[in-house]
């Protein structure tokens, strides 16, 4: 199976367009990771559908912290008080309106 | 509703918005989804520089994560392929080193090109540093203000800059260099971010801890790279005055035994520590031990309780903790303080310019809501500890300079 990704930003000038590819595998068991809410199937989804921006957050954050533990080692843990699983969500609404 | 994305302990938020007919959706940038993962990176390894407040190490934080973006960019191999194509010699504006533009086009329909989130960021910069409480509050983007990402922009100005200087350096100038290069600038910038002092001029001490990590890892081999990269800024080194002793003190040298989990600074040392800070006698000292390029020191770290009544009288009898953190290691066998010490006028003045741009900025929730006084959400609330109000970090914004009106 694939997703859609964007590399950079969606209005990235003469930057690499959008791909298909196959997603990053979960973080390895023990290291920090994420929650990322309202898991979806994966699959190939248009840009701006909840199902797309599932899929490119978390494979825009798993290459982040790829990017980040080939020169600093693993990250086992985020900081102090911050759940291994770093939540994150995508919403219209600001939870703590 | 706020176009915006934030970092948290509690988490991630992104958030999405239309106008003109157009929806911004914040997460669909891998630049923006890897700033705020930066920020919970810079989290994990330095969790003091959360709360520290002060202009410069917050713009760091800020600076750092757009670095993470580049980092995460530069790791792609199409991608380089890709500005190599556009920019050979990383020397013209392009996609990389700019970053948030989608979310900053959203800024722009919804606010006009005034709101100093309207343009993307970008880290091929000529920003030249000053010190923050000479800098205006708010400004479009082409102006460097001392709201945390305009001012962040020297940070990831002199990041950005390191990689050319190491890339250009190079024989081959081709997509394997580059990812060379960008790695090297991160080995040198992260263990400089774990170890720097909370300290108003923060900067400066990354710059300086970037010198001794490459004496360290490279023998000096960069020395000069970083050295440019920073003077573009208008930043002045002098790394090896961070590590020499500049006054002696009573007691022993504090022990910084390898096997040991902390330093050890003697009662005596902390009494003497306390007179030359002038706080009282009995103040709560913390003492950690750190590896500065290899070099074992102490970290002793003194919390100036800095009363905010001056600042706004909306902040009456509110106080903010501010660190003041100095280095310990050996003269002889003496204790000794390394580099120099706080100056408490100084760091009454950084908090006092940091709170500033908060109350400019609208980022402070002065009672018990979740928001601030005009609906906006904040970065910090006046929270209650040990019978005092407190000045507290909630999280980071990004994207926050002004309200998005629907």
């Amino acid at each position: 199976m694939s997703i859609n990704f964007i590399p950079n930003d969606p209005m990235a000038q003469n930057g690499p367009p959008m791909r298909q590819k196959a997603p990053r595998a979960n973080r390895p068991s023990g290291r920090a990771e994420f929650d990322i809410q309202n898991p979806v199937a994966e699959g190939v989804f248009n840009v701006g559908t909840p199902e797309f921006l599932f899929w490119q957050c978390r494979e825009a954050a798993l290459a982040a912290v790829e990017a980040w533990e080939t020169v600093a080692g693993n990250l086992d843990l985020w900081a102090p008080g911050v759940p291994t699983g770093l939540v994150s969500r995508l919403t219209r609404t600001p939870a703590w309106t | 509703m706020d176009l915006n994305v934030g970092y948290g302990r509690s988490g991630i938020q992104f958030f999405h918005q239309t106008t003109e007919n157009k929806t911004t959706f914040s997460g669909a940038s891998t630049d923006v989804v890897a700033h705020e993962v930066g920020h919970g990176l810079l989290d994990s390894i330095n969790p003091d520089l959360f709360s520290t407040p002060f202009s410069e190490p917050d713009a760091f934080h800020e600076g750092f994560a757009d670095c993470i973006a580049l980092l995460t960019g530069l790791s792609d191999l199409e991608t380089r392929r890709q500005l190599l194509a556009v920019s050979p010699n990383l020397d013209v504006a392009n996609f990389v080193e700019s970053t948030t533009e989608d979310l900053a086009d959203g800024r722009r329909r919804a606010n006009g090109p005034q709101d100093p989130a309207s343009e993307p960021r970008h880290a091929l910069n000529t920003f030249q540093f000053q010190l923050p409480g000479t800098l205006p509050l708010s400004g479009p983007p082409a102006v460097l203000t001392r709201e945390p990402h305009s001012f962040g922009r020297i940070m990831s100005g002199y990041f950005y800059d390191l990689v050319r200087n190491l890339f250009t350096a190079q024989a081959n100038r081709n997509e394997a260099a580059l990812l060379t290069a960008v790695q090297t600038a991160a080995r040198l910038l992260i263990p400089a971010a774990r170890t720097a002092r909370p300290i108003a001029r923060y900067f400066r001490e990354i710059g300086r801890l970037m010198i001794l990590e490459d004496q360290s890892q490279n023998g000096g081999t960069h020395r000069d790279a970083i050295r440019n990269a920073f003077d573009g800024h208008g930043i002045a080194l002098g790394s090896a005055a961070l590590l020499a002793p500049v006054a002696s003190l009573a007691g022993a040298a504090p022990k910084l035994a390898p096997e040991a989990r902390a330093a050890i600074v003697s009662p005596t040392t902390r009494r003497d520590l306390l007179r030359h800070l002038g706080a009282p006698e009995g103040t709560h000292l913390a003492v950690n031990r750190h590896e500065i390029a290899g070099e074992p020191v102490a970290v002793v770290v003194h919390r100036r309780e800095v009363p905010l009544d001056d600042v706004s009288e909306r902040l009456a009898g509110v106080v903010v903790p501010a660190p003041e953190p100095v280095l310990l290691g050996a003269s002889g066998t003496r204790a000794a303080i390394l580099g120099g010490l706080p100056d408490p006028a100084l760091t009454t003045d950084e908090v006092f310019n940091f709170v500033q741009t908060l109350l400019e900025h609208d980022r402070i929730a002065l009672d018990h809501t979740s928001r601030t006084e005009t609906g906006r959400m904040p970065t910090h609330a006046v929270r209650s500890r040990g019978g005092k109000k407190v000045l507290t970090r909630l999280r980071f914004l990004c994207h926050c300079h002004d309200r998005v009106h629907l």
